[in-house]
């Protein structure tokens, strides 16, 4: 392994413009995320025909750094105006956007980019030293195990919010009842589409994802008398303190740890392991009350696991040939241009473009750290302009952003539905962290429990006894009577003190 | 007062919405194969459980209504405050949903002109000349970024504004 992390350290070093590649892909990558719709996916896609220019090792290089800078650039959106960026950082928005209301703009900047740093070098250590028993960890997987695991996120649906534990369940069933429209997983069975053929396709995850946090975002801010844009002050980016920074460090190792084993699992990737790490800090916070109003690891726990699924998800495509996110799936048809098939003999005959691309990875990171608190510089300046200005071209943004995806009006139809439904939950005080994680777990969990059932033939102890189902079941089960207690013992204490005063 | 009446229209709604959706959901075609665990398996999970807990809610609501009758008689008055910002986001609503029919009509050039001028007036802001030179700025930006940059193909529009819109993009 040493001889091949040497020879790809003289790679780099004989190809300086390796350098500039992984700086302008960052860049780029950084770009595309922060522009709600894009997504990193798009910017990896309009990147492939410029590879053919390189060779592999320098197109594939070109490639992991555009998902490394777009995973964080989703963050910068999320946080200034609640406009999550991609997929990955709609949890980011959630405690993000609140900090920066306070006037703390620049810290939760800080927050989200050394977290993200952190996630991503950790993940990329990981793919370092652990691709092949990863690889091998992550098989262990079938429907049972990713129906625990959808299930450990949804059980702190009830606890997330802060408020109304029945409003907070009920804005997750509504997050899982709308992920049922359309066909049928399983059977192919039209489900809700009430004869339009546009929902056949089930309700795009994006545009959802957009509607319900920008456009809720923009209505909310026309209906308040004065502007609160005035309200966000503190524009500068600086790194959080040592002493704030280390307040977070469990929930920076949880959640990276999180991200990483949930990245390598074929086909999650990082926006559902932002999920599960964020549901994971709330349900482990002494003051889970407190999110959603602008705490710290509100920020920490999604962006480091989000970017510590990058390093993850590349763990299936390298090691089985199997793409671990959408980006990768994207990434392995740039790879199979140049000729290159991934899969367990990449990493014994392409010794020198995998090992590179470690080394990429770990120096995109780092370099994410400069240019991100650049380019968050230039972005928070838009804070300065009144909202007048800001809230329409943010509408107008994300339905181009949206309508660029896939060319599809309908699409837009469903970011402006999703968009008045989400201001109608937030008047009434539903809170939207759930309605959006049953929104992303919904089709994971409906899946992987039905095709379980039928691989064990319906027999639910059979399905359940597996023994990582079982630890991530009783796992849910144990942290959710954990939950419940916390409420229990607040509301204990919230009476007492109402009947001693 | 009015937000508790919301609360509770919001919540009967989605009682009778859930029940509907369940029942909705046993009309769906049965498979053979997957019969224990057909389409509509999970649905039903998802729209009992709702049904029970928002009955639960709405129950809760005409309770508390119930009880806070008296402590609030005459608390429907409205403020002009409240007036004028129910008229920003109904005009805000109505803006956006003409822009989504503009978008495809009229092509995205001049949709978004007129949507970022027109919407620039819903949020309070003085400067006339700022709005426009703004609203003309950030289109020209957009176009050339998503159709020269990107290459990624923009709303058209129809008719004579398809024929337009070719001129630029």
């Amino acid at each position: 392994m040493l001889e091949a992390y040497g020879s790809a350290l003289v790679y780099l070093f004989s190809n300086p413009s390796s350098f500039l590649l992984i700086i302008f892909s960052v860049v780029w990558g950084i770009a595309f995320g922060s522009v709600p719709g894009l997504t990193g996916i798009v910017g990896v896609a309009l990147l492939i025909p410029f590879t053919f220019v390189f060779d592999p090792t320098a197109g594939l290089l070109l490639l992991s750094g555009v998902y490394v800078g777009s995973t964080f650039g989703g963050s910068i959106s999320a946080i200034l105006f609640n406009t999550p960026g991609s997929p990955e950082a709609a949890c980011t928005a959630l405690d993000g956007y609140p900090m920066a209301k306070k006037g703390q703009a620049g810290k939760a900047l800080g927050i989200a980019l050394a977290s993200s740093a952190i996630g991503g070098i950790f993940g990329t250590i990981v793919l370092m030293l652990l691709a092949p028993p990863m690889a091998q960890f992550a098989l262990n997987f079938g429907p049972p195990e990713y129906f625990a695991l959808a299930v450990l996120g949804i059980t702190a649906i009830s606890a997330i919010g802060g408020g109304s534990v029945l409003k907070g369940l009920v804005a997750g069933l509504l997050g899982l009842g709308i992920a049922t429209v359309g066909l049928d997983p399983i059977t192919g069975t039209e489900r809700y589409t009430f004869g339009n053929l546009s929902l056949l396709t089930g309700i795009s995850f994006v545009p959802a994802i957009i509607g319900t946090f920008a456009l809720a975002e923009v209505l909310q801010r026309a209906g308040e008398k004065t502007s609160t844009a005035d309200v966000i002050t503190d524009v500068s980016t600086k790194l959080p303190s040592m002493k704030e920074f280390l307040a977070t460090r469990i929930t920076l190792i949880r959640s990276s740890t999180i991200g990483a084993v949930i990245g390598a699992l074929p086909g999650v990737g990082a926006t559902t392991a932002a999920f599960i790490s964020y549901s994971e800090a709330v349900r482990w916070s002494k003051r889970p009350q407190d999110f959603g109003t602008g705490v710290a690891e509100g920020i920490a726990a999604p962006e480091s696991a989000n970017n510590s699924a990058v390093g993850g998800s590349m763990i299936p495509l390298l090691a089985l040939g199997i793409p671990g996110s959408a980006t990768t799936a994207v990434m392995l048809g740039g790879l199979t241009i140049h000729g290159i098939i991934p899969g367990p003999l990449l990493m014994e005959t392409n010794t020198q473009l995998v090992y590179t691309v470690f080394i990429g990875m770990f120096i995109a990171n780092i370099l994410m750290l400069i240019f991100g608190i650049r380019m968050a510089r230039y972005f928070a300046l838009i804070l300065k302009a009144p909202y007048a200005l800001v809230g329409p071209a943010i509408v107008v943004l994300c339905m181009t952003g949206v309508y660029a995806l896939n060319s599809n009006i309908v699409d837009v139809g469903v970011m402006l539905a999703m968009g008045a439904f989400g201001f109608l939950l937030r008047k009434l005080q539903y809170p939207i962290a759930s309605f959006v994680i049953g929104l992303v777990l919904g089709p994971i969990a409906e899946r992987s429990l039905r095709q379980g059932l039928v691989i064990a033939d319906y027999n639910y102890w059979e399905f359940a006894a597996r023994p990582i189902t079982a630890i991530l079941l009783l796992g849910s089960l144990a942290s959710l009577i954990y939950g419940f207690y916390g409420q229990w013992k607040r509301y204990r204490q919230v009476s007492q003190a109402a009947v001693q005063s | 007062m009015a937000h508790r009446l919301l609360d509770l229209a919001f919540a009967s709604l989605l009682f009778g919405l859930s029940i509907f959706l369940w029942f909705v959901a046993d009309g769906f075609p049965e498979s053979r194969r997957f019969a224990q665990a057909d389409a509509d398996f999970w649905p039903k999970i998802i729209f009992g459980s709702m049904a029970i807990v928002t009955g639960i809610l709405a129950v809760r609501a005409v309770i508390t209504l119930l009880n806070s009758r008296e402590s609030v008689k005459g608390a429907f008055t409205m403020t002009s405050d409240f007036r004028n910002s129910v008229f920003r986001v109904g005009a805000m609503g109505a803006l956006i949903l003409a822009y989504f029919w503009a978008f495809q009509t009229i092509g995205f050039i001049l949709a978004t002109f007129a949507f970022l001028t027109l919407a620039s007036f819903v949020i309070p802001y003085k400067n006339n000349l700022v709005r426009v030179i703004f609203a003309v700025g950030f289109t020209v930006a957009l176009v050339l970024f998503f159709t020269q940059a990107l290459e990624l193909p923009l709303p058209r529009g129809t008719g004579i504004f398809y024929d337009l819109n070719v001129l630029f993009y």
